[in-house]
């Protein structure tokens, strides 16, 4: 096969032929799926240097499993749990339990016996898209993110960012559809969290 | 419904206009409940705040340094490249 005929070859057969040793057709592969791989690790990794060894890793895995690769599901979604798993490898050597402990806080604001909300929920003020491009506020919504331990930035990451459904994000995962939205509803209600002194009060981010 | 069970609901739908009865009821106690519709939209914001972060694209080089570190593991030969890359980062 020459290299335009490679290019051309669909998803399906590119694997079949990759599988079957042709050094090209996993070229082309690598050449499709690189900048999808490295931004979602760079997503979960929130760090450069980290996002391209988990980028070799997934590649290097790739090339050892594709033979296993059944098709039974979506080529991206094997490719995202292999991304997955190498960044839980690497986070799983540092301890991220303390977080936790406020997520589990976070499960849904304080109610009352008849199950209504005790405290007023501060509206947002509206988001000018200037606001968006804030250096500062990016810097923030960074950090946010990389306070979320990885098992809920994960979710958070595939639901919200890579617009999986909760469905492929719980396999992917390797949890229950229930367990995905229930990450999700923490992680998303902590970034809420972290975002409301912001949104709640821009007023008095301008005297700065 | 009570405000618990729409906070345990509207995250998992929020954009979405399903029409099963519990969505109608939580669209029904949405129209009523301002602490839940502020809420939800805070919500929303903060998703496409989220997105709204760019993500970088593949660094310069990395793209041959994987294929170096490929043929380190043993799994690839090296490809052709246009110019020399630098050398293999890492890898034990």
């Amino acid at each position: 096969m020459t290299g335009r005929e490679i290019k051309k070859l669909s998803e399906g057969r590119l694997i079949a032929a990759a599988a079957d040793g042709d050094a090209r057709a996993f070229g082309e592969i690598v050449r499709r799926y690189e900048q999808t791989v490295y931004r979602y690790a760079f997503k979960l990794c929130r760090d450069r240097e980290k996002a391209e060894e988990t980028f070799q890793d997934t590649f290097i895995n790739v090339y050892r499993k594709l033979g296993s690769f059944d098709g039974r599901s979506r080529f991206s979604t094997w490719l995202y749990t292999i991304v997955t798993n190498n960044c839980l490898m690497r986070h799983r050597r540092r301890k991220v339990r303390e977080i936790e402990e406020s997520l589990e806080a976070l499960e849904s604001p304080e109610t009352s016996a008849e199950g209504e909300f005790i405290h007023e929920i501060a509206r947002w003020d509206e988001t000018p898209v200037d606001l968006l491009l804030d250096r500062e506020l990016r810097d923030h919504i960074e950090k946010a993110i990389g306070k979320l331990p990885p098992e809920y930035r994960i979710v958070f990451t595939l639901r919200d960012m890579e617009g999986r459904s909760t469905e492929e994000t719980a396999r992917i995962v390797g949890i229950t559809s229930e367990a995905a939205k229930s990450r999700l509803r923490r992680a998303r209600a902590f970034l809420r969290e972290q975002l409301t002194p912001y949104m709640a009060h821009p007023v008095r981010r301008t005297n700065r | 419904m009570k405000c618990t069970e729409v906070y345990l609901h509207i995250c998992d739908n929020l954009d979405r206009r399903l029409r099963t009865r519990r969505c109608r009821e939580i669209r029904k106690h949405l129209r009523a409940c301002r602490n839940c519709r502020a809420y939800l939209d805070s919500l929303k914001r903060t998703v496409t705040l989220y997105q709204s972060v760019p993500s970088p694209r593949l660094p310069k080089g990395a793209h041959d340094r994987l294929f170096r570190a490929l043929k380190a593991h043993g799994c690839f030969p090296e490809p052709k490249t246009r110019r020399r890359a630098a050398s293999v980062r890492r890898r034990p």
